[in-house]
């Protein structure tokens, strides 16, 4: 591996940073907090340019292109699965992307004129925000009620009927109608039993992803790997 | 230093010797023999992924990769790696392709280093005239935002073969349902329990736990380091179920 200039400010950072946090007493706190201003005034002018990224999305979706066109391709689309239900609408005129970039002008003047420390300002913005994010949340409810559907459908192997097994069981632990019932011992036992079986399984998840997400960490601290490199 | 910082301080300088000393020992290997490889573990979602992939390749539909919703200043920044990895690793196998794939993403900084990245790999493959920004996009700035954003793309960029890699919450139910609209193939997984449990009912091959940080590793297999961080990952966790079994039976006869 060539030692890059990049991977050696991206490795010092990482020491500076790790001694803080793992060897408080050593005094590089200052620094530390420092470092993280700095990052987090970074992510800030990330944010912005993000933004920008998607508001030029939204331009181009409106035939306002200022950059050359993806070139299609020639041959006819062979699709390795099922045809899509819907025809799609190529590269026609998006008239929602209107609709975003209106709407983020309005908002992004309105918060200049204002400030958004402004309350009116807030609730302006809540009243879209809320309802539409909520829409969104219903909408999900109705997925996932499908979805159980077609699971229990289509993987009916021995995973698939433990699956939804469980799901059925949690659900009625969850419901609270068994603590309803007369108080009986051995019940109880069984289903604090049953409680702790889900949070087994999720500290195990988390602990693989604790894992995958270190080495990960380690991977660019090392620079074996460099997402921050272009 | 408390305990848990500790323990946490001891399987950092764990890991970094042990990826260090498997590097060392994959160069030395390979320096003496070409033939041997190091052989990362089998994860059947990933070795069907590979035919998925280079049917979509062949087919002229395009791959889409989920970075996920973390933004790099907080603790679930790994997934965003994991993300960008990922992107990176699909992107060069499909970089020439009719149409090449497409990553998204929720926070303005990662969507920069997938462009990024992106960008790199085309230079990387000599095509760079090939580079377009809008390949990596940030579709909105909040979890169901971004889902929105995504909703549409796997419809109008004909994606057929939807990954998803970072950090989703239940959100993902609505990206996989659209892609799942489009019969697009779906392997995915997230950081998140809820959203891993969410893609275990919906997805074609699920990645459960740790497995989806092996997916950059997995897609470019022959990579030194890579292969290396699979196995400390493996060999990591090994020992922590060990010392869990452990310390349960200690704590069972009295001892802690």
């Amino acid at each position: 591996m060539k030692l890059h200039f990049s991977v050696l400010v991206a490795l010092a950072s990482a020491a500076v940073m790790l001694f803080a946090i793992f060897f408080p007493e050593t005094g590089l706190q200052d620094v530390h907090a420092r470092m993280l201003e700095w990052a987090v005034i970074l992510v800030g002018i990330g944010v912005l340019m993000g933004i920008f990224n998607l508001l030029r999305n939204h331009w181009q979706r409106l035939g306002l292109n200022f950059q050359k066109p993806e070139p299609q391709p020639d041959k006819p689309e062979i699709d390795p699965r099922k045809k899509s239900r819907r025809p799609r609408s190529g590269k026609k005129v998006d008239l929602y992307s209107a609709l975003v970039l209106g709407g983020f002008a309005v908002t992004f003047l309105a918060g200049m004129w204002l400030t958004p420390a402004s309350l009116e300002y807030q609730n302006a913005v809540s009243a879209v925000q809320i309802p539409v994010e909520t829409s969104l949340f219903a909408l999900l409810s109705v997925v996932l009620l499908l979805v159980g559907f077609s699971f229990f459908k289509q993987k009916q192997s021995l995973m698939g009927i433990i699956f939804i097994s469980s799901v059925l069981l949690f659900l009625l632990l969850g419901s609270g109608i068994l603590h309803s019932m007369p108080d009986n011992g051995w019940l109880k036992d069984i289903i604090s039993i049953l409680n702790e079986l889900p949070l087994a399984g999720t500290r195990g998840i988390l602990i693989g992803i604790a894992l995958g997400s270190l080495l990960a960490a380690v991977r660019q601290i090392l620079g074996t790997s460099r997402v921050y490199r272009e | 230093m408390n305990i848990l910082n500790a323990f946490w301080f001891l399987i950092l300088v764990i890991s970094i010797i042990l990826l260090i000393v498997f590097g060392i020992k994959r160069k030395k290997k390979t320096q003496k023999a070409k033939t041997p490889r190091f052989q990362v573990r089998n994860i059947p979602a990933l070795e069907h992924f590979e035919v998925q992939q280079g049917m979509a390749i062949e087919s002229g539909t395009r791959m889409h990769v989920a970075a996920g919703t973390a933004d790099l200043t907080s603790q679930q920044a790994a997934a965003s790696i994991l993300g960008i990895e990922v992107m990176e690793a699909l992107a060069r196998n499909s970089a020439a392709s009719d149409r090449p794939l497409l990553s998204t993403t929720s926070d303005g900084t990662v969507s920069i280093m997938l462009q990024g990245r992106l960008r790199h790999v085309y230079k990387d493959l000599n095509l760079p005239d090939l580079y377009r920004p809008q390949l990596a996009q940030m579709t909105g700035p909040t979890p169901y935002s971004y889902a929105a954003g995504t909703l549409p793309l796997l419809h109008d960029e004909h994606v057929s073969v939807n990954v998803i890699a970072g950090q989703l919450g239940p959100e993902v139910a609505l990206i996989a349902e659209a892609g799942r609209r489009e019969n697009a193939f779906l392997m995915g997984g997230s950081s998140e329990p809820s959203a891993q449990a969410l893609l275990y009912a919906m997805a074609d091959d699920p990645l459960i736990g740790e497995e989806v940080f092996a997916a950059p590793e997995y897609l470019q297999r022959g990579a030194r380091e890579s292969a290396a961080s699979l196995k400390v990952q493996d060999l990591l966790r090994l020992g922590l179920v060990a010392f869990l079994i452990v310390g349960s039976l200690l704590k069972l006869v009295g001892v802690l």
